[in-house]
């Protein structure tokens, strides 16, 4: 009688040593991708902002509101879409810090402009927060002498309200000895709005045009790459 | 400052003629300007550089234009993220020292104008001294040249404007 494996054994054992084996090697190939694209998939690093700006991290989602531009035109969050939009709020009543900021909006349009590898060119939007006084027609005469492509908004006061509160814009009115002559105190931060219609970042005075164009130039650079 | 106030000054200032002149020369104002804004504006600012020389600090009491309905002192401050202007009685200019009415800071409030102003105009702004004496400055309305915004630029918007 000599030896004989037996088929049986042999059979049995590489089925299921090849089945797990399989198994084993098809769990190796995904963890191995997973792995790859942790190890050498680089997300592109997070922009460092100069101090004056603070990125938001998500964006903040907003919700519709119905506002009018300067024109008389409908103004809602589609006209925050598909581009960036800096937005200032303030009032035509306002001698010193609305033009000042205006004009600084200016400069930073011309900057952006003027950047090497130019980003995609924003909106700028002048929100009233003083709809009491601030009718379209007096912004049609206020906002485009500082820039001819600069927006003005106005609305009802509830409208302005919906989307002040959306964007943490605070507002107050200060009464004065002179008939029709009220001051406002308001948020002195410019915000930037994504091309999706989310607050994205926030800038705080003193500003400094230079560093808020740069500022622009990698927030939308990263903004692409990360789509 | 109401009417009270001012005729109280009023009063005193005829007794202190001769000190207030003395005052108001003390005071050396320069690079007085007015921000070339849009001709309807109902307000401006006029902003400039008050020196004085002299031993005694100067107080200004009160401001005026023929050119506007109303001038008054303010202070442009930011407080929590917060813009307000806060009217000011009075201006100080300590002895020996200076203040800077410049954008976003301290200015003069230009209330109402009697005609539109453009770049290149002059305008009479009277700083009345606590003492009596008023002081007359001229001041240039020209754009904003705080961050590079050249002239150039002003006038092709100003052109776009009018059409």
């Amino acid at each position: 009688m000599h030896l004989q494996p037996t088929r049986y054994s042999g059979k049995s054992l590489p089925f299921w040593l090849l089945g797990l084996l399989g198994l084993l090697g098809l769990a190796l190939i995904i963890a191995g991708a997973l792995l790859s694209q942790r190890v050498f998939y680089n997300p592109p690093p997070v922009p460092e902002m100069s101090p004056g700006t603070t990125r938001l991290e998500p964006p903040r989602v907003l919700q519709d509101f119905a506002a009018l531009d300067h024109r008389g035109r409908t103004f809602t969050l589609a006209q925050l879409r598909d581009h960036w939009t800096f937005m200032f709020f303030g009032y035509t009543h306002c001698p010193d810090i609305c033009p000042t900021t205006l004009s600084t909006l200016n400069a930073v349009a011309r900057k952006i402009a003027a950047l090497p590898n130019t980003p995609p060119t924003p909106q700028y939007v002048f929100v009233s927060i003083d709809p009491e006084r601030d009718t379209p027609e007096l912004l049609a005469k206020f906002v485009p002498y500082f820039n001819p492509d600069f927006i003005g908004v106005t609305g009802t006061p509830a409208a302005i309200d919906a989307l002040a509160k959306q964007l943490s814009v605070l507002y107050l009115k200060v009464e004065s000895e002179r008939p029709d002559g009220y001051l406002m105190d308001h948020s002195a931060a410019l915000l930037l709005i994504d091309p999706q219609g989310r607050l994205h970042a926030l800038m705080s005075p003193p500003f400094d045009t230079n560093l808020m164009a740069q500022d622009f130039q990698k927030l939308s650079h990263y903004y692409e790459a990360i789509q | 400052m109401n009417r009270h106030t001012r005729f109280a000054l009023a009063l005193s200032l005829l007794g202190s003629i001769w000190t207030a002149a003395v005052q108001a020369q003390d005071l050396k104002v320069s690079d007085a300007w007015v921000r070339e804004a849009p001709p309807t504006s109902a307000v401006n600012a006029a902003y400039m550089q008050i020196a004085n020389p002299g031993a005694k600090d100067i107080a200004i009491t009160g401001t005026s234009s023929p050119q506007f309905e109303t001038v008054e002192i303010h202070r442009t401050e930011i407080v929590d993220g917060m813009a307000r202007m806060l009217p000011q009685e009075r201006l100080v200019v300590p002895a020996g020292g200076s203040v800077t009415l410049a954008p976003n800071g301290l200015h003069l409030m230009l209330i109402q104008a009697k005609q539109p102003l453009h770049a290149g105009d002059h305008v009479e702004i009277n700083l009345e001294i606590e003492a009596g004496a008023a002081l007359k400055i001229d001041a240039e309305v020209r754009p904003d040249m705080s961050d590079g915004i050249e002239g150039m630029d002003h006038s092709q918007h100003m052109q776009h404007m009018q059409h």
